[in-house]
Parts: structure tokens; C-alpha cells; sequence
């Protein structure tokens, strides 16, 4: 045996062994720590968005104890230290566990701070009641000045502790403080000045680590680790083989020069002989038909000429290594398109728990507008508390057109989608968009030339939610540049041949009707890029924005069936690119093709019954069917409610069995005050059908299904649209 | 489906700020007996004097009954002992909070020389020597006794010391008649009053740090000493001064004197200097009654270990 070929023997060898271990790894429990690890990963992110609901929800008096922040912020610390078990790089680690000490020693902050204002804001709402129904003389006086206290700090608590009405707050605890009182109001107006200032002093509190906490990072990091593990589970790269290739050398389809020193004189000569190579065997490499590289053996110590084995040998070792190369790409694409769809299932997973929140402040919101009304009717129009419930009812419909944008980020149900012409519709939107934007950024549009087919970009979807979209979207365009710059928005029809991966979200091959909005704005970097759309995320400052424009815009074209590809960098502006399939069909006149999916457009739905989570059920069934709930677990109240504002209600759902007010009789009620309102009756008893009932359309027997109350409501809200087959 | 999902509301929304404590037998009973014995072993310290039921009395709540027990070296500890019962529901220990695990706890009171004032070479050998420990240790892990196995027993056990079924838990599973209407009032008053702002959760309590203090100074008349400046000896941070882990309410009937210091020898006496320290407020005596007659419905029921069915498999 020649050295050369113990070399050789020795290069094949290192080959095989890493042939080898590139096999083997698709096999070994590396697979198994990889899922592992980026389960943990996910977990990381999962709880941190946990947390962050956690705190608004407790911030708004939504969170019940404090035990889920402590379950959560455990739970961080156990994943961390899975992490370390599982291999994960120190330095990323420590990271990771170093800003989730600080976000622990936030969310202790928040508890200690929390509990104390929320204590303290029931008793102030308690003692400046008791102290504004005076029943004595001297009480009158004490009443005036406690109740511009209460207004001031009503402001303050709900304006995010801005400074001037901080300022009212205190100027009005100085006010209190000199006024006279009579003793028998004396502790009453010490606890109230005691809370008042400790709500003055911690609301701010409460509110800078609030928004300190929600901007805790532990998820990018996370990113970060996870980025790292994809990086090192990557396959080796193999060297790249030698290109060079003379004529008339070729042997079993590989190229072999078994002596340099026999060549003729070349460059390549040159340049082999000066590394010292004294012969050389090039085995191409190919996978499905197509050359993909090739694998050389240099021979250093003389000249050598491979045998017909040595040859086929290493042509299979090739093979093997093509394939193995291939897997590991193939891998490689999975990975990305997993992390993609982790990506989609975290936005899925915040849609959840945004929706959730949104729902308990629906309901909440619910009760505040519907007993603000109520009190409207009985007080005098000119008198200060009618003024003051005004404002009550005005804040409770900004809070409620914030649930609905939230809403729209998180809906998931099937609209009314019609096929519709896209290009009118944004240059509507263009014009409504101009005259809003100050006119020191330039509105430009470009659209498809006249005479392309399908010029007007026709898609299936809801108009008016497509509107948003680009509203939004222009908006946030608006709002990257500092007063000046230029937004150009463009419509054009894109055919994909192959699937193809987007920045948020993927698409399959097919036609495309394209909406760009490109903005010269400051741009941002991949960290922010990736979390965008996440509801709540705002790089605004604090009480700016709400963070819930993009994601809206997210809800609203994943609902379309849609994809967003964003691209944008530091101080290069952002381009979003909507992509909508495109329509065959020609919108319908009428505006309204078939429609056999009853949903609601928001009509208001009044639901009656006596168990209150029954009423939570029925509300979220009706919610989740697109209608308004509104409900009561009295009779009595639902009829005083009505008696109110009898146009308010599109249809009634009422239990048949309750204390007091049978739903038959409360049916008999509504209609003495509205004859046409449409009134179901729900029970779980067998008893006289509807003829004994002559105000109920229809009953209902429990327990409800969706199906039927969805059919139910819709074949009596709108009878002229009567569908056929309905359950 | 939705037929299920609608009991499922019944059943778990009770929309309460307090939970109950799960019904769940221990994972391990036999880790978890072989803890109770350690844990009643006076072998765990110095001179053979003292076990952790020396101060943490199974009959007697959880606890001595002292304002502060009495440690190894005769003298008086710093802080009043909480009870062991239900310690492990809670998200740190001691009254400053200083552990985050029973393990971590149990260690530090086995080597402090104030309390236990033991050192694990003594320790192990002590155990070691004993035939019937070897045995119960190989039963329980298959190994010799070591710190970490005994530390895991302890842990054990003390997770077993859950006091499910209170009266008031009953309540909040549906029992209505579980506890009384003046019960109920005082309940409705422990959460108008604000006492539940900080006492909620599972353990009525024991998830939060608060100071101590907020409306009324809770010192005046006697010297500061270290154990009052709470988490401020800890951490040295001033935002700490007087602040304490809020502590668990359940089994509160049954663990008197109350505070970290024992100043208090009544629940009466401790609602009513809670609502004049805590809420700025002075409680009415007939209001004091009613949350006290509360407070009693957390007393649970405990269950010895040897006594709790094994875990399914």
C-alpha cells in the first residue's frame, strides 16, 4: 500500500465518519433534546404572554387572586432551568434568567402596589358615596368639596395618572383638608383623604411598572436561543469541491488527472502544482438530475491512478452524501416553515387571550353603559350628575370601540364574505385617507394599468373590514415618519408558481391580488418586525397608542384567508405587502351573494335568565355568533332595562322558569311597551308549546346548541332573509 | 359539548377571590412517612432536644402557641413560628419570605445554632446508625440517607400537611349551607373592607409581599427591632422596611398569638389592628365578630399521611 493511498484510506475514513454521524443524526436523541428545546422555548413565550394578560387583566380588576402571576412566574424559573438541563448555552441562558429576575421582582412590585390601590380605590368609591349623601346641614358643605374630589380622582384614575389631573387630585385633598367637618364625618373624611393620597401616590406606581412589565423581553430572547439552536443543529458545510474540469480525463463519469506532473502547461497547472498536489479524482455529485457540486481527492504524495473500485466506491460515498446534504436542507426548510407556523400559533394563541380579555371587559362594559343609561333617564339633563354620567357613558364607548378592535384582531368566525372590486374601494379609502393626513406627507397610489385582466383586483371579503386594513395600515405609515415623508400604496395581481414563505404567514402557489404600502418612515429592526402584530405591542410611548392597529390588521386578513409580507430596516422605511387570492367571480350586483351562515351584524340581543353562568353562556354563545349580548339574571331588572330604551334591543332570549317573572310573563311585558320585538323562550321543561304563548315566537329547549340559537335568532331578527336550511 | 361546557362553568366559576384547597392525596406516601418521622425526630438537632414538631405541633394547628418559640440554645427565636400547615401552597416561606422551597426552609432550620443547630456529618451519622432509617431510606429512595434524600422526605411530608374541606372551601364547591349567614356577612365584609385585596388565592394569602404599616405605624411605643424591619434585613433596600410576606388565613382560628412579633393574642385583637394598620380604618366590634366568625370557616380538616389512600397508579 502506497502512502497515498493510506491517505487516501484516511480521507475516505474521515468521510465516512462524518457520512456516518450525519446518518445517525436523524436517529440519535439529539432529535429528541432539539423538540425538547424548542418546546421550552415556545413555553417561555407562551407564559410571558400569559403574564403580561395577567397583569392587564388584574390592572383592570379582572384577575380574581394573585396566584396565576405566582403559577406563571414559576413556571419561567422551571423552564430556565429545563433549558440548563437541556444544553442551552450559558450566556443566552443567563440572559434569559437574568431579565426574568427582574420581570419576578416587577410582578412582586405590581402585587404589593396593586393590592394596596385596589383597596384603597373600594373605599374611596365607598366613603366619597356615603359622604355626598349628607343628612345634615354642615354634611352639605363636606358633600360639595367631596364630590369634586371624587370627580377629580374619577379623572385621574381613568386619563393613565395624567399630571394635571394628578394636580386636581391634590389640589382638592389640600381643599378637603381645610375644610370644616363635623365630627360625626370626621373618620369618614380621614379615610377618604388617607386613600385618596395613597391612590394619588400609587396609581402612577402602578402604572410605570405595568407598563415596565409589559415591556419585559423575555420572549425575544427566547427568539434568540432558539435562533441559536438553529443555527448549531445546521449540517456541517461541506468544503467545496474542486470546479475544474479538463477534457479527456474523464473515467466513469468522474474526472480524474492521475498525474499533475503530466499536464500541459496551465494556469491550473500552476496552481495545483504549487499546493502541492500531485494527482487528482473529481466525483460529481448529483440529485434528481440536476449537478449540485462535486467531491475531490487530491493526492500529495506522487502520482496515483484510482482503480475501477476505488472509483465506484467513491462514487457511491457521493451518492450518500448528496443525500444526506439533501435531508438536512429538507430539514433545514421544515425547521424554518415550523417556526413559521410556531409564529402563526403564538398570534393564534394571543388572538385567544386577547379575545378572552376582551370578552370580561365586554360584559363589564356592558353592565357600566347599561346602568349609565338607565340613570340617564332619571336625572335632570341640566344638572351636574346628568353631565357627569354622560361622561361615564362616553368613556365606556371609546373603552368598547377599543374591545372591538381587539375583537377584530381575535375573531376567528366565519364572515359574510362577498366577492368585491378592490380597487375602488382603496381609492375611497385614499381619499377618505387624504383629507386626514396632514398635508406635509404626500399620499401617492398606483394601481393596475386599465387595460390589465382583472384590473380592478377582485377578491372575496368584507368591505368594510378591508377598509381597516388599509386605513391601518396607511395610518401606521403615517405615523413611522416624523411629520413628512411619503406614502405610496400600490395594487397589483402577482401569480406564485411554487409556495412561497412570507414574513407573516405563507402562501400557496396561485393568483394574488397584491396591496403594498410603502412608507419612508425610520423602519425598524427584526426584533420589532417580529412581533408586530401582536396585540398590545406598541413602540409608541406609553398612553400613545394602544398596540392595536397592526394587530387588527393581522385578525382581519388571516379572516380573509390572507398572508403579510413585511419588509423594512433600520432607517429604510417598511414596505407591508397584503396578499388576497384573487377572485374568479364578478361581484354580485346586489352586494349580497348566498348567505347560509347565520351570523349576526352586531344587533343587540337581550338574554334573560336567572342563573347568572348561564347568562355568561348564552352571552358568549350570541357573542361568538356575531351579535351584542346583553344580559340580565332578573326579570325584573331586564324589564326596567327595556322600559329604558326600548329601541336598543333587536330581539329577546329569555328563560321560561324564574323567580317572580316567568319569561312568559316578562314576554307579555315587552310587549305592551313594543309590540314588533321579536321575544324566544328557553326552557328545559316539556309544558304548553307556543299556542298558550301568544308573545313568544319561538321556543327553545335546553340545554342550547349554537346551531339552534344562531338559526332561531336569525329566522326571527330578519324574517325576510329567511334561509332554508339553518340547523 | 356545549351541555358539558356549560356545568363546567357552574362548577368552577364561583367568581371568588379565595379557591380551595385541592383534595389530593401526597404523591409519595412513603417519602412522605418517612418525613413525618424525621420531622418528629428530636435526633434532627444539637443536643437531642428539639424536633421540627417541637414548634410545629400536628394537635396544636401547626404551631406552639407562643408568641416566639424557643430554639436549641434556650433563647427566644426572632419571629413568632408560622404554622406548617399548608406552608407548601405558599409562594415563599417565613414571614420574610427568605425561601422559595420547603427543601431550601427545612435546611436553614436544621444548621441555624439558634434553632435546630444541627451540621449534617452529625446528622447523617446519627441516621445512619440507626437500623430502622436505613431500612425506611431504602425503602423510600433505595439509597443510604443522605442531605439531599432527607431534605426531599421533609419536603414530602410537609406537602402531605394540606388541610382540605374547610367549611368555607365546602361553600365555595357548592355546599351552601356550609357556613352560616353571619359567616357569609363576615365574609362579605372581609371582601368590602379589603382585608381580601391582599388575602386571596388559594391560601387566603402567601402569594404577595406587603408592607406593614401602610396607614398607622404599627411600632410606636416600643424599640424597632431587626425582625420589624421585615424584608429591609434581607435585601437592605429601604423600599423593604416593614415588609413581610402576607400570610396565609387558613387554619388562622387555631394559630394563635398573631404577627410576626405575637402581638396579638386574639383573632379579635389582630382583625381589629389589621383594619386600623392595614385599611386605615376602625372596625366596629360587632364588625370584628363577624369576619372572626369567618375566619373560622377556613379551619380545615388534616389527615394523617398513614391514613391517605395511595395514589392511583
Amino acid at each position: 500500500m502506497t502512502s497515498a493511498t493510506a491517505r487516501m484510506a484516511l480521507v475516505v475514513l474521515g468521510l465516512l465518519l462524518v457520512l456516518t454521524y450525519l446518518l445517525l443524526r436523524g436517529f440519535t436523541p439529539d432529535a429528541a433534546l432539539h423538540e425538547q428545546r424548542l418546546r421550552a422555548i415556545d413555553e417561555l413565550t407562551f407564559n410571558e404572554a400569559a403574564l403580561h394578560r395577567d397583569v392587564l387583566k388584574a390592572s383592570h380588576g379582572l384577575l380574581l387572586d394573585y396566584d396565576p402571576l405566582v403559577a406563571t412566574v414559576a413556571r419561567l424559573r422551571e423552564v430556565v432551568a429545563e433549558l440548563r438541563g437541556a444544553g442551552a448555552p450559558g450566556p443566552l441562558l443567563d440572559g434569559i434568567a437574568s431579565e426574568l429576575d427582574r420581570q419576578e421582582a416587577l410582578v412582586e412590585d405590581f402585587k404589593s402596589a396593586h393590592a394596596l390601590l385596589r383597596n384603597s380605590l373600594a373605599y374611596f368609591a365607598y366613603l366619597s358615596e356615603q359622604l355626598t349623601m349628607p343628612t345634615s346641614e354642615p354634611g352639605q358643605a363636606v358633600a360639595m368639596v367631596v364630590g369634586r374630589f371624587a370627580s377629580a380622582m374619577f379623572r385621574f384614575v381613568g386619563s393613565a395618572s395624567s399630571d394635571a389631573a394628578a394636580a386636581d387630585v391634590a389640589a382638592s385633598l389640600d381643599e378637603l383638608s381645610v375644610q370644616p367637618v363635623p365630627a360625626d364625618l370626621r373618620d369618614d373624611t380621614e379615610a377618604l383623604r388617607a386613600h385618596g393620597a395613597l391612590i394619588l401616590r400609587n396609581q402612577p406606581l402602578v402604572d410605570g411598572i405595568l407598563a415596565r412589565l409589559l415591556a419585559t423581553r423575555v420572549s425575544e430572547q427566547a427568539q434568540r436561543l432558539q435562533d441559536h439552536f438553529m443555527e448549531h443543529e445546521c449540517p456541517l458545510h461541506q468544503r467545496g469541491g474542486s470546479t475544474w474540469s479538463p477534457e479527456g480525463h474523464e473515467r466513469y463519469g468522474c474526472v480524474e488527472v492521475s498525474s499533475v506532473a503530466a499536464l500541459p502547461r496551465s494556469e491550473e497547472k500552476a496552481r495545483l502544482t504549487a499546493c502541492g498536489v500531485r494527482a487528482w479524482l473529481c466525483v460529481p455529485l448529483w440529485h434528481a438530475g440536476t449537478g449540485v457540486g462535486v467531491l475531490g481527492f487530491d493526492a500529495v504524495m506522487g502520482d496515483k491512478r484510482w482503480t475501477n473500485d476505488d472509483i465506484a466506491l467513491l462514487r457511491t460515498i457521493g451518492e450518500i452524501l448528496v443525500n444526506a446534504l439533501f435531508r438536512e436542507r429538507g430539514e433545514r426548510e421544515r425547521q424554518t416553515l415550523e417556526s413559521r407556523l410556531r409564529h402563526a400559533q403564538r398570534m393564534e394563541s394571543l388572538g385567544t387571550l386577547a379575545g378572552g380579555i376582551a370578552h370580561d371587559f365586554n360584559n363589564i362594559l356592558g353592565a357600566i353603559l347599561g346602568y349609565a343609561e338607565m340613570l340617564l333617564g332619571r336625572l335632570r339633563r341640566d344638572s351636574p350628575e346628568w353631565r357627569h354620567v354622560e361622561e361615564v357613558k362616553k368613556a365606556g364607548e371609546r373603552a368598547r370601540d377599543i374591545v372591538d378592535r381587539i375583537l377584530a384582531f381575535s375573531r376567528r368566525t366565519e364572515q359574510r364574505h362577498r366577492s368585491l372590486r378592490l380597487r375602488p374601494l382603496l381609492e375611497e379609502t385614499a381619499g377618505l385617507l387624504r383629507a386626514s393626513l396632514p398635508s406635509t406627507i404626500a399620499l401617492g397610489l398606483r394601481l393596475p394599468d386599465e387595460d390589465a385582466p382583472n384590473k380592478d383586483a377582485i377578491v372575496l371579503g368584507e368591505p368594510g373590514r378591508l377598509q381597516q386594513v388599509i386605513m391601518n395600515l396607511c395610518t401606521n405609515a403615517a405615523q413611522a415618519m416624523a411629520g413628512h415623508g411619503n406614502i405610496d400604496v400600490a395594487l397589483d395581481l402577482v401569480a406564485l408558481d411554487t409556495e412561497q414563505v412570507l414574513s407573516h404567514g405563507a402562501l400557496a402557489a396561485g393568483r394574488y391580488v397584491r396591496l403594498t404600502v410603502r412608507d419612508s418612515g425610520h423602519g425598524m429592526d427584526a426584533a420589532t418586525l417580529d412581533r408586530i402584530f401582536e396585540p398590545f405591542f406598541t413602540t409608541k410611548e406609553v398612553g400613545a397608542g394602544t398596540g392595536l392597529g397592526l394587530a387588527m390588521v393581522h385578525g382581519i386578513v388571516a379572516d380573509h384567508g390572507g398572508a403579510i409580507d413585511v419588509r423594512s430596516r433600520p432607517g429604510a422605511g417598511s414596505s407591508f405587502g397584503v396578499y388576497f387570492r384573487q377572485a374568479e367571480a364578478p361581484p354580485a350586483d346586489d352586494g349580497r351573494t348566498d348567505a347560509p351562515l347565520a351570523v349576526g351584524r352586531g344587533e343587540t340581543i337581550l338574554i334573560v335568565d336567572d342563573e347568572k353562568p348561564l347568562v355568561q353562556l348564552g352571552e358568549e354563545m350570541v357573542a361568538t355568533l356575531g351579535y351584542e349580548p346583553v344580559g340580565f339574571d332578573s326579570s325584573t331588572r331586564a324589564l326596567a332595562a327595556f322600559r329604558a330604551d326600548p329601541q336598543r334591543f333587536d330581539l329577546v332570549l329569555a328563560d321560561e322558569i324564574m323567580p317572580g317573572m316567568t319569561g312568559t310573563q316578562l314576554a307579555a311585558a315587552l310587549h305592551a311597551i313594543r309590540p314588533d320585538l321579536p321575544i324566544l323562550l328557553m326552557t328545559g321543561y316539556s309544558g304548553p308549546g307556543r299556542s298558550a304563548r301568544p308573545d313568544v315566537c319561538e321556543i327553545l329547549k335546553k340545554p342550547l346548541l349554537s346551531a339552534d340559537i344562531a338559526g332561531a335568532i336569525a329566522r326571527h331578527l330578519h324574517p325576510e332573509h329567511q334561509v332554508a336550511a339553518v340547523s | 359539548m356545549l351541555a358539558a361546557a356549560s356545568q363546567e362553568l357552574v362548577m368552577t366559576r364561583t367568581g371568588e377571590p379565595i379557591t380551595p384547597v385541592p383534595i389530593a392525596a401526597p404523591p409519595d406516601p412513603a417519602r412522605a412517612r418517612l418525613g413525618e418521622r424525621l420531622f418528629r425526630d428530636v435526633r434532627l438537632s444539637r443536643d437531642d432536644r428539639l424536633a421540627c414538631a417541637s414548634c410545629h405541633q400536628l394537635g396544636q394547628g401547626g404551631d406552639d402557641g407562643r408568641l416566639r418559640s424557643i430554639g436549641a440554645d434556650g433563647r427566644a427565636l426572632d419571629f413568632n413560628t408560622p404554622t406548617v400547615f399548608n406552608a407548601a401552597l405558599s409562594f415563599r416561606l417565613n414571614w420574610r419570605g427568605n425561601f422559595r422551597t420547603l427543601e431550601e426552609q427545612a435546611e436553614a432550620v436544621l444548621l441555624d445554632p439558634r434553632v435546630m443547630g444541627t451540621n449534617w456529618a452529625a446528622l447523617i451519622s446519627k441516621l445512619r446508625a440507626d437500623q430502622a432509617y436505613r431500612d425506611a431510606f431504602d425503602s423510600a429512595y433505595g439509597q443510604p440517607p443522605t442531605r439531599p434524600l432527607v431534605l426531599d422526605a421533609l419536603a414530602a411530608f410537609e406537602r402531605s400537611l394540606l388541610t382540605p374541606r374547610a367549611p368555607f372551601d365546602r361553600y365555595l364547591r357548592g355546599e351552601r349551607d356550609a357556613i352560616g349567614p353571619e359567616e357569609k356577612r363576615g365574609y362579605e365584609l372581609f371582601k368590602s373592607h379589603g382585608c381580601v385585596a391582599c388575602h386571596q388565592g388559594v391560601n387566603v394569602g402567601g402569594n404577595l409581599f406587603e408592607r406593614f404599616g401602610v396607614f398607622d405605624d404599627p411600632f410606636v411605643g416600643r424599640p424597632v427591632s431587626e425582625a420589624d424591619l421585615g424584608r429591609l434585613a434581607l435585601t437592605g433596600k429601604t423600599e423593604d422596611r416593614s415588609v413581610f410576606r402576607v400570610p396565609s388565613l387558613r387554619n388562622v382560628a387555631e394559630t394563635a398569638p398573631y404577627f410576626h412579633d405575637g402581638r396579638a393574642a386574639t383573632l379579635e385583637q389582630a382583625v381589629a389592628e389589621m383594619g386600623r394598620i392595614q385599611l386605615g380604618r376602625e372596625l366596629a366590634p360587632q364588625e370584628v365578630g363577624l369576619i372572626v366568625r369567618f375566619l373560622h370557616t377556613l379551619t380545615g380538616e388534616y389527615r394523617p399521611v398513614a391514613s391517605q389512600a395511595a395514589p392511583r397508579p
